[in-house]
């Protein structure tokens, strides 16, 4: 089953106010993430879960930091939404905003994640998570281990995770590293797409295999070109147009 | 899954006596005895594969050994042909060179012979006496899932084993690319599996490609193939699935192995 794929638009002139709004909008009613906790220090700050089903980690936990100059997300094994404090943070990606462009949020929802691409600056930060479809659960059951991941950037290539498969906090995402191929002749002139891909750590070999995420060859690629395998049946959105050239299937 | 068999050349055999049983490896990876002849004081065998009834589905694997090496080692020149002439010993188009095999007369050699029942292929890996790595390689594989674009009429869909780590394969009879190689997703060093086990990770995982602007994925192969742990694995491991102890997997290299019965 596909990604859902939307987008959304604030323009540009924004304030730090209007930015965590939002962002708040784009992770309440698009992504369907439940507003856990809101607070003000210094910063504003916004935790969010989604629940991917009943497990004791199958619940994804992220904050999202809105200073006067950047966005900054971090996820969590728990939250105290109380005392403001988690645990089991995971390293931070980061965004440095400004209002002299406009804010885009390209919306994914699927059943292997629900994120947004926040593209701001000439700079892209992924806000949500991503979850293989098919994880050795005997392994790594979600009682013990969490299977949602957050790309570090938006190349997709790496990943961290809180309470990750036997402990990690960081997997990466495997790539061909295609740079060539562009559209094979061979193929009818046509722009290959080959997948699915996988998650994998050097502690813990493979993670996790993907369904929905594939990959393309990096050569004349850009974010957001869609590739139409077969118009209306099989489509995909590149995201990661550099590093490891990860397209998401949206139809 | 594949078939393992395995046989041992003793050490000490005339070039003659070493031929018959080189061509009996040569038959179990399928091939048949297609010519043989002496020119320039060189011996030379000639090998029919017949891949299939398409018209890149013959090729002939002309490989030459060179007496002049005969006292320690042959290691035969090979030459791949589209048509061959055994009444004339020539052929026409040669299509690559390459040298996968090395065999050592002084010395015994063990011979492992896989053959897959899913037709992914049956190819055989020689380690000489006195050694733990593959000093030799012949034979072809073909992935069990072909590219829906890629035209078998003109260009072949099996590959020929030439290199000892079973990185890279040549193509026979084909206009786009004349070297493919198989994929790794473990690139890393250091993994095994959760409990400390070298484990098959990823089956069905491996692909055949080739990076260039004609490249792409041409094929898959099915779960018979398995990622193993770069730097934790060496050739000869037999392997368990982490969660199904029945699937067995046969280390042929650093980074790949097949499912064994």
């Amino acid at each position: 089953m596909a990604f859902t794929y939307t987008t959304s638009t604030q323009a540009s002139g924004f304030s730090q106010a209007t930015l965590v709004s939002f962002i708040d909008g784009v992770m309440t009613t698009s992504l369907g993430f439940t507003q856990i906790d809101s607070y003000v220090a210094t910063d504003d700050f916004r935790v969010y879960s989604y629940a991917t089903n009943g497990s004791a980690k199958g619940t994804f936990i992220v904050r999202v930091q809105v200073s006067p100059t950047q966005i900054s997300i971090v996820a969590y094994d728990t939250w105290n939404s109380g005392t403001h404090t988690g645990t089991g943070p995971t390293t931070s990606s980061t965004l440095t905003w400004s209002n002299s462009t406009s804010a885009v949020a390209d919306k994914f929802v699927g059943p292997e994640g629900r994120f947004m691409v926040l593209t701001n600056n000439s700079s892209r930060l992924i806000i949500g998570y991503i979850k293989p479809a098919t994880i050795s659960t005997t392994t790594w059951p979600e009682s013990t281990y969490r299977h949602c991941y957050v790309p570090s950037s938006s190349s997709m290539g790496s990943m961290y995770v809180s309470a990750g498969s036997g402990g990690i906090t960081t997997a990466s995402m495997n790539s061909l590293n295609l740079t060539s191929v562009a559209a094979a002749t061979w193929a009818g002139s046509k722009r290959q797409v080959w997948g699915p891909k996988c998650l994998y750590s050097v502690v813990t070999g493979v993670v996790g295999w993907f369904t929905d995420v594939a990959e393309t060859g990096l050569s004349g690629i850009a974010y957001g070109d869609i590739i139409q395998v077969s118009v209306g049946v099989e489509e995909y959105f590149v995201i990661g147009a550099s590093g490891n050239s990860a397209v998401v299937r949206i139809v | 899954m594949f078939d393992l068999s395995t046989t041992i050349i003793p050490g000490g055999l005339s070039l003659t006596d070493l031929l018959v049983q080189f061509d009996n490896v040569m038959i179990a990876c399928g091939m048949t005895v297609y010519d043989s002849y002496t020119s320039g004081g060189n011996t030379i065998r000639v090998y029919q594969l017949v891949q299939n009834a398409s018209a890149t589905g013959t090729v002939y694997l002309q490989y030459t050994f060179t007496t002049a090496t005969s006292a320690t080692f042959f290691s035969p020149n090979l030459s791949t042909w589209v048509t061959w002439n055994a009444g004339t010993h020539t052929g026409t188009t040669q299509i690559s060179q390459t040298a996968g095999i090395t065999l050592y007369p002084t010395l015994p050699t063990s011979v492992y012979i896989f053959q897959s029942d899913a037709g992914e292929g049956k190819f055989a890996l020689f380690i000489n006496g006195g050694t733990t790595s593959v000093t030799g390689a012949a034979g072809w594989v073909r992935p069990g899932t072909k590219h829906s674009s890629y035209d078998e009429a003109s260009n072949a869909f099996y590959f020929l084993v030439n290199s000892t780590n079973m990185t890279s394969f040549t193509t026979p009879r084909s206009v786009i690319v004349s070297t493919v190689n198989i994929s790794t997703i473990l690139s890393s060093t250091s993994p095994i599996s959760a409990d400390n086990y070298v484990r098959p990770y990823a089956p069905g995982s491996k692909v055949l490609y080739s990076n260039g602007s004609s490249g792409g994925v041409y094929g898959r192969f099915s779960e018979d193939w398995a990622d193993v742990g770069y730097g934790s694995s060496s050739f000869g491991y037999i392997l368990q699935d982490a969660n199904d102890a029945s699937q067995r997997y046969f280390c042929i290299s650093t980074t790949a192995a097949v499912r064994i019965r």
